[in-house]
Parts: C-alpha cells; sequence; structure tokens
C-alpha cells in the first residue's frame, strides 16, 4: 500500500487527483509550493487513491502523508 | 504629436532595444569546468520555465540556460503571468540538478535572488562610478522582498519563480531592463531604466547574474546546500528588504497574518512575530505595510 509523502515543508497549492481516481506512475497528485518553487508530487505506482490526506492551503511538514496508492 | 502606443516589434527600428549575441555569450559563460554548459537565446517562446522543465523530464543535464526574447506564455507564482515587450528585459531560465539535502532545497529560490540582485548592485555600482566609461546615474539598491522579488524601493523589478521537476529544478527569472513608464504592467512594477540606472547592457547584465548565480550555486551545492557555512543565510538576510518590516502576509486558503518579520530561519521560511507568537511561513504573497 504505498504511501506518498511530502518530502519538504511546504503548502498544498493545487490537488489533481481525488479519492477514488485511478492513477499511473508519473501522474501528478497534488503539486506543493514552498518559497516560490513549485513542486509536483507524482504517483510512483499504478493503482487508485484510496486516500487523499490534504487539501488546497494545507501545511505539510517534511514527512506528511500526503496520499495513499492501492 | 501622439503615437499610437503600441510595442515596436521590429528588431531594427527600436535600436534601444537590441538583441542578445547567443554565440558571445557562450563564449564568455561556457567553459570546461563552468557550470553553464549552454547558453540558448530564442525569439520566442511560450515559458522558458516550461520549455526546460520539459528537458528535464528528458534528462538534460544542469547547466542549460534558455533565455527568451519575448514570451508568449511567461509564468508567475500560483498561475500568474510574466509579460513584457520584447528585448526589453532578461527572460531566462537555467536548469540545475543540486545534490543537496531535500530539505535545504527550499534555498535555491532564495539563492538564485540573492545572487541576481548581488549581480545588479555590483554591476550598476561600477558603472555609476564610471568603470564602464561616463561616470552618472545611480548604483541600485537592490534589495528582495521574501521570497525573492527583487526591489529597488517598493517597486518590483524582477521575479523568480521556480519548478521541481524529479532531481533538477529550474528556476526562471524576469528582470526589468528597458521598460518605459507607460510600459510597466502595474504601477508598482520598475526597471532599470525607470530607475535611472546607469548600465542597462542586457548581455553584460545576463553575464554577471549568471556568473554570480554559479559561484553561489558551487558554494552552496558543495556543503551540501547547508545555509550557515556557505553564508547564504547571512548574505540573504543582509538583502532582505522584508526583516524588520511590518508586514501582512496573504497565505494558501485566502488566510491573512499580520506582524512583524523579525528572521529567515534555517529552512529558509519568513519568521513573523504576532501577538499569537512567531508565526512560520513558507508560502505566501508578502505585502510590506506602512
Amino acid at each position: 500500500m504505498p504511501e506518498v509523502r511530502a518530502e519538504m515543508v511546504a503548502n498544498v497549492w493545487k490537488v489533481v487527483v481525488g479519492e477514488g481516481d485511478q492513477v499511473q506512475d508519473g501522474d501528478t497528485l497534488v503539486i506543493l509550493e514552498s518559497m516560490k518553487m513549485e513542486i509536483p508530487v507524482l504517483a510512483e505506482d499504478d493503482g487508485v487513491i484510496s486516500r487523499l490526506k490534504v487539501a488546497e492551503g494545507d501545511v505539510v511538514q517534511e514527512g506528511d502523508l500526503i496520499a495513499v496508492i492501492e | 504629436m501622439g503615437l499610437d502606443g503600441g510595442v515596436n516589434e521590429s528588431p531594427f527600428t527600436d535600436l534601444g532595444r537590441p538583441p542578445l549575441n547567443e554565440q558571445a555569450l557562450n563564449r564568455m559563460l561556457v567553459r570546461s569546468g563552468s557550470l553553464w554548459r549552454r547558453i540558448e537565446v530564442v525569439a520566442e517562446t511560450g515559458s522558458t520555465n516550461a520549455d526546460l522543465a520539459e528537458a528535464a523530464r528528458r534528462d538534460a543535464p544542469e547547466g542549460q540556460v534558455l533565455v527568451a526574447e519575448a514570451q508568449t506564455a511567461g509564468r508567475g507564482r500560483l498561475g500568474r503571468s510574466w509579460t513584457a515587450p520584447p528585448r526589453s528585459g532578461l527572460m531566462f531560465s537555467v536548469l540545475l540538478r543540486p545534490r543537496v539535502d531535500p530539505a535545504a532545497l527550499g534555498w535555491l529560490p532564495l539563492l538564485t535572488g540573492l545572487a541576481t540582485a548581488t549581480a545588479l548592485r555590483r554591476v550598476t555600482g561600477r558603472a555609476a562610478s564610471g568603470d564602464f566609461g561616463r561616470p552618472g546615474g545611480s548604483g541600485l539598491d537592490v534589495r528582495l522582498k521574501w521570497p525573492n522579488d527583487l526591489l529597488v524601493g517598493e517597486r518590483k523589478l524582477a521575479g523568480i519563480l521556480a519548478e521541481k521537476v524529479a532531481d533538477a529544478v529550474v528556476v526562471g527569472v524576469g528582470l526589468n531592463v528597458s521598460l518605459r513608464t507607460d510600459e510597466l504592467p502595474v504601477p508598482t512594477a520598475t526597471s532599470l531604466a525607470c530607475e535611472d540606472a546607469t548600465f542597462q547592457e542586457r548581455e553584460a547584465l545576463l553575464r554577471a547574474v549568471l556568473r554570480e548565480l554559479e559561484t553561489w550555486y558551487r558554494e552552496w551545492t558543495a556543503l551540501k546546500g547547508d545555509p550557515e557555512t556557505s553564508g547564504l543565510r547571512t548574505a540573504y538576510k543582509d538583502l532582505c528588504a522584508t526583516l524588520g518590516r511590518r508586514v501582512r502576509v496573504l497565505l494558501p486558503g485566502d488566510r491573512t497574518l499580520t506582524g512583524e518579520a523579525v528572521d529567515i530561519d534555517a529552512a529558509g521560511c519568513l519568521v513573523v512575530a504576532t501577538p499569537e507568537g512567531d508565526q512560520v511561513v513558507g508560502a505566501g504573497d508578502v505585502v510590506h505595510v506602512r
């Protein structure tokens, strides 16, 4: 059950997928922003988003869970 | 006599806005062992950031520089646009692959702002004291509004936008050089011309910025992104106009934070002192208030 986590402290600028969406390796899940640097967070597996833990405007810390792909 | 005020598109009639010389730039900046590998100048593109992001996805090595004389889809933060008349400024992106601690990556956009501001201060200062001929005009007091807007006073001279693309970061810079007052996109914008900077020769400015960026980037990556040992945090704070100011920060989710900007922390975040305590900001629009 691959977990997608934040690599650094950032704000959630755009949420691109929703729970239940089918995704493939390489799809953009959310776009974070930190210090005027846009950071797309990509799926590294094929599957379905079983959990989406962030909403636009949230702050994530390094290591926070963003999504779970099953 | 009034002209229609339309933008003059022809490079031959607008003698005040000569095109950049790609060959000369490569000759001066690309060396064995230099960070910069290739400098490409295009007459027009959608967005230099988008182009280099595409190159990064195709595993292009670090050190590519793409300069556009005109952009049709220039980007700013949060989907805003960056527009300028052809050859009136410097719009370029660089492709970097920083091998640093991921938590330190946020310093790269700040580093770019610092390098750009430092280069502009040096070049315009030297020009004002006569190093390039007739002295006069202003050495510019270019400062940084957190995170990396280049300001003269409270007016925005340049903007920077970075995008992480897997292990690469594409950093784009938009600098207003010869825009006249009637061409400024908003009243709070400015250009080197509007600030009466002596030096407005774009090629030399680009060389100065890329050289400064190379120096800082090499130092910072050699120290694995450490902002303290590299001197980056100190140098950034020295040029940061936001520190010590009362600020209003528009945060994601349309929240607002008001207080005094007191520090830039180890991660490059802005620390704002409020009645509720210190708040750490990693992303937001800062307004300097009176």
